[in-house]
């Protein structure tokens, strides 16, 4: 078995050859949003550097989000076009559940974080191996509120904070919830081995995407839904929703 | 000779689309998934909302061009895609795509220019143009005059320095009320009216330049509007609406003639959304056969935004071996073809 695992949800694109038991070729590129020109390269240089190639492939692992919109795009696209082209299976794994992987091991909860820009993060708790909540935008504020609530259901006195919206918020975590607070540097980043490794899994167990159908997890509306629900009824829309976003 | 197959893709803007065309002129699928309907209720396109719809739909309409043309992926000779300019968001997912499909069959990607593919769903036919042409490209983001010489060979002679023609049909179809999008609903509104009943100005006719301004008539019509109102006139739109689309068409017909005189083409061409209008379509045709110059218009659903349009200027790259990397990227306004001179 083999997947190809590809990961453009963040700042940091990531493309990685794995199994069930084995990592063969992990690259990460931490440079920015440069997706669209480096994504399909780096594929090329992992087939190079492993001497496998795209039919020796079983099935195509993306990143589906929450994340930078036009990254998860450029991701599954760049996914769906290979699977469509190659007439390979599809996983998508959600970014949050990848990052949480990196901690699979721990017993403790676990709170991946990425930052969401607006003052927010996308996020959702972790606890004995397992998703416990939705993916959600959160402000800091909600976050420690949730994260209480959280640590109460569960009796767990600390929370593990993973993710590159650790960065930022970490000040006002501490300033809130003191003690509880483990952050881990050095498990901050999405591994894209990770996703591999959790797409395996599901390539096992045979939970695979349709090609067709896989969209991504935005969590949030577009800004200009939003600001729709807010005006509908009252008139007076117009060109201010037509530029791009993140 | 062997046939050659280029499959198309455009995802530039509010339309995701995937075509089949076999030596740049014979469609054998041509797919367009319009958003007109989501996007109306916001009074014009929303490019976070187009990107969305672009990534559900482009697997699916894929396989279903191939099913259409009857034929599989691996019988596609090279993959066109739009990837200038247009919306970034909405690009990166059909090239993100494109790029993807080609590396994984194995077939050459080529990137095309949103414009010229425009131009060249004149080239959709067994009988294509003649050069020397001169190439009016009106849509919603454009509006240029072109000295076509030779294939892929463009001099631009001018273009627009505010909105485009297609820009200013929707902003005056919007602020009249007609609907969305503009282009279709000022010209359904123009069949009811009469030009002539209020007066629009002609901007730049009096130029002799190839510049064109729309920003300043769409102005003068709001006012108009106002003014009558003001005054408690019962203002009739479809006079207005007719008035409006009379004073742009006068323009644009008379310095596509002029255009055509100058650099004694043998050929017109028109492309672009706008190049869908019937009154345009008609004042042009009626010009240009007065003075005995042979007029091109691609049918109405080749002058939107399409696919085949793609493959068919893909089909001329490929001739010429222009073909992309794997690092090929999205530009939101490059319009590398209207720009480039040649020979």
């Amino acid at each position: 078995m083999l997947i190809l695992s590809i990961d453009t949800a963040t700042p940091v694109a990531g493309v990685a050859l794995v199994d069930d038991r084995k990592t063969y070729y992990e690259a990460l590129a931490n440079t920015g949003y440069k997706h669209s020109r480096t994504l399909l390269e780096m594929i090329n240089v992992s087939f190079h550097q492993t001497g496998y190639n795209l039919r020796d492939v079983d099935a195509i692992a993306v990143t589906i989000g929450p994340g930078s919109f036009t990254g998860l795009r450029i991701g599954l696209a760049t996914a769906k076009g290979l699977a469509l082209a190659a007439d390979k299976s599809i996983i998508g794994i959600p970014t949050l559940d990848a990052i949480a992987h990196n901690l699979s091991w721990s017993p403790d909860l676990l709170c991946p974080m990425l930052n969401a820009r607006k003052g927010e993060v996308y996020t959702s708790f972790y606890h004995g191996g397992r998703r416990i909540t939705d993916y959600q935008a959160l402000s800091p504020d909600n976050l420690v509120k949730t994260a209480r609530r959280i640590m109460e259901l569960t009796g767990c006195s600390t929370v593990t904070f993973l993710g590159d919206g650790v960065n930022e918020y970490l000040p006002v975590l501490q300033e809130s919830l003191g003690d509880a607070v483990v952050s881990l540097p050095g498990y901050w980043l999405p591994r894209v081995s990770a996703v591999g490794s959790l797409a395996a899994s599901r390539w096992l167990g045979g939970q695979l995407d349709d090609v067709f159908s896989l969209t991504p997890i935005y969590v949030r509306k577009s800004e200009a839904e939003v600001r729709m629900s807010q005006l509908e009824g009252e008139g007076g829309f117009g060109a201010e929703n037509q530029r791009d976003e993140a | 000779m062997k046939e050659i197959r280029i499959m198309g893709i455009e995802t530039s803007c509010d339309e995701t689309a995937v075509a089949v065309v076999e030596n740049g002129h014979r469609v054998l699928a041509n797919l367009v998934s319009s958003q007109i309907n989501i996007h109306r209720r916001f009074g014009g396109v929303v490019p976070e909302v187009a990107s969305r719809k672009h990534i559900e739909v482009i697997a699916s309409l894929v396989d279903e061009a191939l099913k259409e043309a009857g034929m599989t992926g691996r019988e596609i000779d090279a993959i066109a895609v739009t990837y200038t300019p247009g919306l970034i968001g909405a690009l990166l997912v059909g090239v993100s795509f494109a790029k993807a499909y080609a590396y994984g069959l194995g077939k050459p990607l080529i990137g095309v220019d949103h414009l010229e593919a425009h131009i060249y769903a004149n080239f959709l036919t067994e009988e294509p143009p003649v050069f020397p042409a001169v190439c009016l490209v009106v849509s919603g983001g454009h509006t240029s005059l072109l000295y076509m010489r030779d294939h892929r060979c463009f001099e631009l002679l001018g273009r627009t320095r505010d909105d485009a023609a297609g820009e200013a049909f929707d902003k005056v179809a919007r602020f009249l009320g007609l609907g969305y999008p503009g282009g279709p609903a000022v010209q359904k509104a123009a069949q009811s009216g009469k030009a002539g009943i209020y007066h629009l100005p002609r901007v730049y006719l009096e130029r002799s330049d190839y510049e064109f301004s729309f920003s300043g008539l769409k102005t003068a019509t709001i006012n108009l509007w106002n003014k009558l109102k003001k005054n408690g006139e019962e203002a009739a739109v479809n006079d207005l609406a007719a008035e409006f689309q009379e004073a742009l068409v006068d323009v644009l017909v008379e310095k596509t003639i002029n255009a055509a005189r100058h650099k004694e083409v043998k050929q017109i061409l028109l492309a672009g959304g706008v190049a869908a209008n019937a009154r345009l379509r008609e004042r042009i045709t009626r010009e240009a056969d007065k003075m005995g110059t042979a007029v091109q218009i691609p049918p109405p659903a080749l002058c939107t935004d399409n696919a085949a349009m793609v493959a068919c200027a893909g089909y001329y790259q490929y001739l010429e071996g222009d073909f992309a990397g794997l690092d090929l990227n999205a530009f939101p306004q490059l319009g590398l073809a209207v720009q480039k001179t040649c020979g």
